[in-house]
């Protein structure tokens, strides 16, 4: 009898704790939430929204009436430097992870796969390291330019940093198509390249697709090495030869420096918000295709 | 139809097939019988080569399907495969919509699209399911129970016109109602392929065959029409089995 209680007792205590853990994260995931949106407002108090979409200038100066905040050459710059990475590494990274899984062998898929994931272990200062001291020259000498810290020495840093995501995920999603269903596709007279794309691609589709979002939420919110590699200039930027400043740049380079309750200030939390936004829409329309796709199998 | 000859199978140093010589009849339906690990999926999946995935297999030996050198590396495996068609153990649609399913063999050998619904269509009348999908040909061939799954996989090999249908127990995973579909669409089917089936269930190997493979051990120990393997077996290896003294 006693011992039942005991139990019973322990069974409260954690359900108790899981229940707090989780109302915890969810706290502090909406405070953070509210207070973006918070200072987002305040910001649109001080600056109408349609400047801040249409201006094509970001210059804020500390005080003065001659500030502008266009939020298009970052937003600009984010995208573009982040849609490039995605360029290199989606193919790289699905006909790795397709390599890994239906060609290498069990003993070179066991060192390659767990060097692939240390790739991710690698801090991002140091992925900028490599960008400044070998990938940045090399492009410069490759394309002429007197300059190689520009959006395509960041897009090729973010792919390097979002294909260990991509690769390892992905993987993982055709590993697990069934035998079965690839029999049936070779039973069929498939050659193994047809299965491959009718059949395996298709059905890891969901998992490659979340493999895509995750690495792509990575680029997109890398920091430390788009400011070390992509020149930092506050320009519109024309093409991948460019330099360029990210929407994630500019509020580590600025907000250190912004006095407190600025319009500047408040401007760098809206710059942050429209990060945010572009994550989420990201993954709500990841996740509605997976979805399309997983109500199939 | 198909000429098997000193058929030798082996996975690493393990034996499996046990020079086997069989010929099996066209139109006909011959039902391979055994005990569980006698060989009986092996030596069915030697019929379209599916053993060319599995790493480790030797074999030895000569099979013929309709003048086709089945064996050997020149032969164009996939052209075989489609001549060859095979039905497996537990229904295997593709995660795809119940026509895609159909369609998929089709598309590969670059069949017209106005060709290949109406190949569709017929296929799935072939295996008795059309009425029961017609208007959902679009939704989901995972959301059918797992006979109609079955039924599907049939149709999805009668589509691309094979003269062979290998099964693989195809109703082991399938209610007795399911199960007496498929096996009067067997029936159905006999006309116009020649079907090998491999089956656990005694009865069902009267019901739907013609002649009758009984395997132990990697050998074939008796092979006649069914009638003789089941009314007067000559073997008394076959006489218990079929009796259900072992297996
Ligand atoms: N890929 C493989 N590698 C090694 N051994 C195998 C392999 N496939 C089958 N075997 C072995 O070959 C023998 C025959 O297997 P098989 O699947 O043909 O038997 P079966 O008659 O179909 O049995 P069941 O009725 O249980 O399906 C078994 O002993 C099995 O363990
Ligand atoms: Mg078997």
């Amino acid at each position: 009898m006693n011992k039942t209680k005991a139990r019973v007792r322990i069974n409260k205590l954690f359900r108790f704790l899981f229940q707090f853990s989780g109302l915890l994260c969810i706290s502090i995931l909406l405070g953070i939430f509210g207070m973006l949106c918070y200072n987002t407002i305040a910001f649109f108090t001080k600056i109408s929204p349609i400047d801040f979409i249409t201006a094509t200038q970001w210059a804020p100066s500390s005080g003065g009436d001659t500030s502008t905040y266009g939020l298009l050459p970052l937003l600009v710059s984010t995208l573009l430097v982040t849609s490039g990475s995605m360029v290199l590494a989606i193919p790289l990274g699905i006909g790795t992870a397709l390599f890994m899984s239906e060609y290498a062998g069990a003993g070179m898929k066991q060192w390659l796969k767990p060097t692939i994931e240390m790739l991710a272990a690698i801090p991002s200062v140091v992925i900028g390291f490599v960008g400044i001291t070998i990938v940045s020259p090399l492009i410069s000498t490759l394309f002429g330019l007197p300059n190689g810290l520009n959006a395509l020495n960041g897009s090729v840093l973010l792919a390097i940093m979002a294909l260990p995501t991509i690769i390892t995920i992905s993987e993982d999603a055709i590993h697990a198509v069934p035998q079965s269903l690839k029999e049936a596709s070779l039973g069929l007279g498939a050659t193994y390249w047809q299965t491959l794309r009718g059949v395996v691609l298709p059905t890891a589709a969901p998992g490659i697709i979340a493999a895509v979002m995750l690495g792509m939420g990575r680029a997109i919110g890398e920091t430390m090495t788009v400011l070390m590699a992509t020149g930092n200039t506050l320009a519109f930027p024309k093409s991948f030869f460019d330099s360029i400043r990210t929407i994630t740049a500019t509020i580590a380079i600025e907000m250190g420096e912004v006095p407190y309750q600025t319009t500047h200030y408040y401007a760098l939390f809206a710059i942050a918000f429209v990060l945010f936004i572009i994550t989420m829409l990201v993954n709500i329309l990841a996740e509605h295709i997976a979805n399309r796709i997983r109500q199939f199998q | 139809m198909i000429q098997i000859k000193h058929l030798n199978l082996y996975f690493g140093t393990k034996q499996v097939l046990k020079t086997i010589d069989l010929e099996i009849a066209a139109h006909k339906v011959t039902a391979l019988i055994g005990p569980s690990g006698c060989g009986k999926s092996t030596l069915l999946r030697t019929l379209n080569r599916m053993h060319d995935l599995t790493p480790d297999v030797r074999i030895e030996g000569e099979i013929e399907v309709d003048h086709i050198d089945v064996l050997s590396p020149q032969t164009n495996v996939h052209q075989l495969r489609k001549k060859v068609g095979m039905v497996f153990q537990k229904p295997n649609p593709f995660p795809k919509s119940i026509y895609e399913n159909v369609a998929y063999g089709l598309k590969i050998n670059g069949f017209a699209k106005g060709k290949i619904d109406e190949i569709v269509e017929d296929s799935l009348r072939k295996s008795y399911l059309f009425e029961e999908v017609k208007d959902k040909l679009h939704e989901p061939a995972t959301r059918l129970s797992g006979g109609q799954q079955q039924r599907l996989c049939i149709a999805r090999t009668i589509a691309v016109h094979p003269q062979i249908i290998l099964m693989d127990e195809p109703c082991s995973a399938l209610d007795p109602i399911s199960t007496g579909k498929i096996e009067e669409l067997i029936g159905e089917l006999r006309k116009d392929y020649t079907i090998v089936i491999v089956t656990h269930n005694m009865q069902q190997a009267i019901r739907v065959s013609d002649y009758t493979v009984f395997m132990y051990l990697g050998e074939v120990i008796e092979f006649s029409s069914t009638e003789a393997i089941f009314q007067s077996p000559t073997k008394e290896l076959t006489k218990n089995y079929v009796k259900g003294h072992f297996g």
